[in-house]
C-alpha cells in the first residue's frame, strides 16, 4: 500500500511510503498511522526535508565527537565506525510493552533457575526433561563449577534478550545472550541524542526514561556483593579486556556513568584468595566485578592458559567467595542455541507457566528426523551455529549460493550437534531514513533486563535496523545501524 | 606428575582390609624467583564404599592458606597461592587411609548393556562414555574393540575385562615411552607406555564399545617391593555397572584392585585429575622432584 496523499500543500516527509508486503511497525495494512505513532507521525511529518537532514548530520557529528563507536573484527578499513543512528523512533506503547515485560520476566526467572539446576542437582536431567547429552556436551558447560554457591543465587545479572516481530506482527524471541550483552550504551546515548533534536516532541509522546539504566545496574552489582566482602560500601570495578574490544566504547561509559573504575587484568592482584586494585594508594580490595571479558580469558590458572587479558587466581578468589562476578562463569551454557530450544520446556519445567513470548520455531540438526528435514531444505531455512554471536556462522539459505549450501551440508553432518535451523521470519520494518526519504527496513530490538533483588527490565532497548534495502542482518558488525527506542507510559 | 610402579604380580590376602600411610611430595626448584603462583591440587584419598581417609595433612613450603572445594568428579580439591617470590615450593600430602574389601557382585549376576537406557544413567554416564581430551575416540579403538569382543556388548563387566586383559598384554610397560601429555592416538601407535597410559587406553576401548568408564588415580601397597624399587602413584579404571555401581579394573597389572589400593581422585582421563596444576609469573621450572611413599600403618 501507499500512504494515501495529504491533502496538504507541503507534502509530508512521510509520502510516499510502501509498507509492502509486511508488518510495519507504524503504518496499518490500511495506511493509518498506528495510534502510538500519531504523535511521531505529526511531527516528522510537518518536518522540511531540510530541518530534517540538520538534526541528522548534527546527530552524526555529536556521536562521532562523542566518540560513540564500535570495532569491526576482519575488516580492512579502518576498524572504529560509528553505530549509524536513525533518527525516527521506534515505538510501543504501553500496552505491547506490559506483555514483553512480563515475557522477559518470566524467561529470564527460568533461566536462572536452570542454571541454578544445571550446577548443582540438575533435575531438569534427571527428570528427562532435556537430554542430558545436550547439556553436557556443551562447548559452555564449566564442570568447574558444579557445586559452586554463586553470591545470591543470582546467575545472570545482565540480559539481553532479542525479539523480533514476524508477518502477522507477533513478538518472537530470537536468542538470549545471557554472557556479555552489550548494546546498552548505545540506547542511553540515542535517548540523550533525541531528546536533542527532538526536544518538544520527545516531551509531549510522553516517553519512558531509560536514563537510569546506569544506576540500577551498579544496585544489582552492589546486590550481589559476597559475604566476605569488608565493608559496607562495596568496591565495584568493570573488567574490560581493553581498548581493541569492540566495545570498549560501551565500557568506559557505563563505567562513568555508574561512577566506578575501569581496570584492565593487569590492574588487578590477587593475594590470599582476595582481588585488589592497584592504585597510586596502594591495593584497594575489590567486591564486585562487572567483566566485560569471556570466560575463557578470566583466569589463565584455570581456563586459557595462553590468555593475557584476565587475572590469575581470580576464580580462586570467586571460589573462596571474597568476590562476585557478573555474570558468573558458565551462563554460556544457556546461550547455546541447541538450549534454546529447550527453553519453553525449562519455562514450564521451573515455573509451570506456558511461555508468555514465544520461540522461533527450531529444528535441531542431531535430531535424526529433524536433521532430514533440514538437510532436505537447506535452501528454505536459516541454520545458526550452536555457539556463534554477531550474524556469524549462519547460513541465510534462500539468499546463499549453491557452494554455501553445500558447505553448510558437509558441516552439518560432521557435526550436528552444533547446528540448528529456522525457517526465516519476515522480520517487521520500520520507516528509516533513507538518504532521499523513509523507507521500510527490517530491524528487531534488545531489551536490557536486570537481576538484583528484583528482575527488571529497563523500558526500551536497542532497536537495531538493518539499512541495506532487503537485508535482515541487524547485527552492527555487519552493517546494521540503530533507533531510539520510546515505550510510552500510555497507547498513543 | 605421576610416573606408574612396574609391574609386579603379587596379590595379598585381604579379608579385612588395611591401614596404608601415604606421603606424597612434590618439589619445583625454579630458575630464580617466580611469583603470583597460583595452584589446585588433588592429592586428598577419597572416602567411599571401600577406603576411608581417616587422616590428611598438605603442608605447604612457604607456608600458605590452603582452602577446599569438592570438583565436578566429587574430588576434594585443595588450593592456594603463593604470591612472594620464591625460588622452591614444596607441597607434600600425608594421608593415613583404611581400606576395605570392595563389595562383589552377586554371583550369577550380569549387566548386558540394556541396563543403560535410563534417563538418569544417562545423565550420570554421559562423561564416561563420550571422547575425553586425552581419549579421543580415534576410529582405530573401533576397530580394535571389534577384534576382540566382536560387534556387541554381551555383558558391560565381562567385556571391560576382556578389554582390560586385552590391554594388559598388548602393551609393554616401558616408563620411557610416554610423557605425562600422551594421548591414546599415540599409545596405539607405540604399544607402550606407563599406568596412565594403559588406563587411557582401556578406557577409550571401553569408551567406544558403549561401556562407561572413568579414570582412577591413587597408589598401590606393595607388600614385596625390593628397597631399590621406584615407588610412584598409579592409575586405573572403573567400570559402571548399573545396578551395582562403579567396579575397578587395573590393567597394567591385570585385576581387580583389592584393599592394597588407595584412590586418590576420579575423573574421565587424567586432565581432570591433575594431582598438581597451577601457574606462577617467573622463568620457568628447572627440576621438578616427586617422591611418592605408600606404607602399611601398624
Amino acid at each position: 500500500m501507499t500512504a494515501p496523499a495529504s491533502p496538504a500543500a507541503t507534502r509530508s516527509l512521510l509520502e510516499p511510503y510502501d509498507t509492502g508486503s509486511y508488518f510495519d511497525e507504524m503504518f496499518a495494512r490500511d495506511g493509518a498511522v498506528r495510534p502510538a505513532y500519531s504523535k511521531v507521525g505529526q511531527h516528522l511529518g510537518r518536518l522540511a526535508r531540510e530541518d530534517y537532514f540538520k538534526k541528522q548530520t548534527a546527530v552524526d557529528v555529536a556521536f562521532m565527537r562523542g566518540g560513540v563507536t564500535f570495532t569491526v573484527y576482519n575488516d580492512n578499513q579502518g576498524t572504529e565506525r560509528i553505530f549509524p543512528f536513525d533518527l525516527m523512533p521506534r515505538v510501543i506503547p504501553a500496552k505491547e510493552w506490559e506483555v514483553l515485560e512480563a515475557g522477559l520476566i518470566q524467561r529470564l526467572t527460568a533461566l536462572n533457575l536452570f542454571l541454578r539446576d544445571i550446577y548443582h542437582e540438575q533435575r531438569i536431567l534427571k527428570e528427562g526433561v532435556i537430554p542430558a547429552h545436550y547439556v553436557l556436551s556443551a562447548r559452555h558447560f564449566r564442570r568447574e563449577f558444579m557445586n559452586f554457591k554463586v553470591p545470591k543465587d543470582v546467575y545472570v545479572h545482565i540480559c539481553g534478550t532479542d525479539l523480533i516481530r514476524d508477518h502477522d506482527g507477533r513478538y518472537l524471541v530470537l536468542e538470549d545472550n545471557l554472557r556479555c550483552p552489550s548494546g546498552a550504551s548505545y540506547m542511553i546515548e540515542n535517548r540523550a541524542a533525541m531528546k536533542r533534536a527532538f526536544p518538544s516532541l520527545y516531551q509531549s509522546a510522553k516517553v519512558r526514561p531509560v536514563e537510569n539504566y546506569a544506576q540500577e545496574l551498579l544496585k544489582s552489582l552492589q546486590y550481589t556483593t559476597p559475604t566476605g566482602a569488608r565493608s559496607d560500601s562495596p568496591t565495584v570495578v568493570l573488567l574490560t579486556p581493553g581498548v581493541h574490544n569492540s566495545a570498549y566504547f560501551e565500557h568506559t561509559f557505563l563505567a562513568r556513568s555508574m561512577g566506578i573504575p575501569i581496570v584492565e587484568g593487569r590492574d588487578l592482584i590477587v593475594k590470599d584468595a582476595r582481588v585488589y586494585m592497584r592504585t597510586v594508594a596502594g591495593p584497594v580490595p575489590v567486591d564486585v566485578i562487572y567483566r566485560r571479558i569471556d570466560d575463557d580469558f578470566l583466569d589463565p590458572t584455570v581456563f586459557r592458559s595462553d590468555s593475557l587479558l584476565g587475572v590469575p587466581g581470580l576464580v580462586q578468589a570467586y571460589r573462596a567467595g571474597n568476590v562476585s562476578l557478573a555474570n558468573t562463569i558458565g551462563t554460556g551454557i544457556a546461550d547455546d542455541k541447541v538450549m534454546y530450544y529447550f527453553v519453553p520446556r525449562i519455562i514450564k519445567f521451573y515455573l509451570g507457566e506456558e511461555p508468555i513470548l514465544p520461540n522461533v520455531d527450531t529444528f535441531l540438526a542431531s535430531e535424526e528426523k529433524d536433521r532430514t528435514y533440514i538437510l532436505e531444505n537447506l535452501a528454505k531455512l536459516v541454520v545458526k551455529s550452536a555457539n556463534e554471536a554477531g550474524g556469524y556462522g549462519m547460513l541465510m539459505g534462500p539468499w546463499a549460493s549453491k557452494a554455501e549450501i553445500e558447505q553448510f551440508r558437509a558441516m552439518i553432518i560432521d557435526n550436528p550437534r552444533n547446528f540448528i535451523a529456522q525457517p526465516p521470519i519476515s522480520l517487521s520494518r520500520h520507516p528509516t531514513w533513507c538518504g532521499e526519504g523513509f523507507e521500510g527496513r527490517h530491524i528487531d530490538l534488545r531489551p536490557y533486563i536486570l537481576c538484583g533483588d528484583k528482575i527488571t527490565v529497563t523500558p526500551g532497548g536497542l532497536t537495531r535496523v538493518a539499512l541495506r534495502k532487503g537485508s535482515l542482518v541487524v547485527n552492527s558488525s555487519q552493517g546494521g545501524g540503530s533507533k531510539d527506542t520510546w515505550v510510552l507510559h500510555g497507547d498513543e | 606428575m605421576p610416573d606408574s610402579t612396574t609391574p609386579s604380580a603379587a596379590e595379598p590376602a585381604d579379608a579385612t582390609g588395611q591401614r596404608i600411610r601415604v606421603r606424597h611430595l612434590t618439589r619445583f626448584c625454579y630458575n630464580g624467583p617466580v611469583t603470583d603462583s597460583f595452584n589446585e591440587v588433588r592429592l586428598q584419598p577419597l572416602s567411599d564404599d571401600s577406603q576411608s581417609c581417616v587422616r590428611f595433612t598438605l603442608n605447604l613450603a612457604p607456608a600458605a592458606n590452603a582452602r577446599t572445594y569438592d570438583d565436578f568428579h566429587g574430588n576434594r580439591v585443595h588450593y592456594f597461592d603463593v604470591t612472594a617470590p620464591h625460588e622452591q615450593l614444596d607441597i607434600e600430602a600425608v594421608s593415613l587411609v583404611s581400606t576395605r574389601p570392595d563389595r562383589q557382585p552377586p554371583p550369577g549376576a550380569s549387566f548386558p548393556p540394556s541396563l543403560l537406557d535410563d534417563p538418569i544413567l544417562s545423565a550420570g554416564c554421559f562423561d564416561f562414555l563420550a571422547a575425553s581430551s586425552y581419549v579421543p575416540l580415534a576410529v582405530q579403538l573401533r576397530h580394535e574393540v571389534r577384534q576382540v569382543i566382536g560387534d556387541t556388548v554381551h555383558d558391560l563387566w565381562a567385556d571391560a575385562v576382556r578389554l582390560g586383559e586385552h590391554v594388559h598384554t598388548t602393551l609393554a610397560y616401558s616408563p620411557n615411552a610416554t610423557k605425562v601429555n600422551t594421548r591414546v592416538v599415540d599409545v596405539l601407535e607405540s604399544r607402550s607406555g606407563v599406568c596412565q597410559d594403559f588406563a587411557h587406553l582401556m578406557l577409550g576401548l571401553c569408551r567406544s564399545a558403549g561401556i562407561p568408564a572413568r579414570y582412577v588415580s591413587g597408589y598401590f601397597l606393595n607388600p614385596t617391593r625390593r628397597s631399590e624399587e621406584i615407588e610412584a602413584s598409579h592409575a586405573w579404571v572403573e567400570i559402571l555397572l548399573p545396578g551395582f555401581g562403579w567396579r575397578g579394573y587395573d590393567p597394567t597389572h591385570r585385576r581387580v584392585p583389592g584393599t592394597n589400593y588407595v584412590k586418590l581422585a576420579r575423573g574421565r582421563d587424567y586432565g581432570d585429575i591433575r594431582p598438581v596444576s597451577g601457574t606462577f609469573r617467573g622463568r620457568g621450572t628447572r627440576e621438578m622432584i616427586v617422591e611418592v611413599q605408600v606404607r602399611a600403618a601398624e
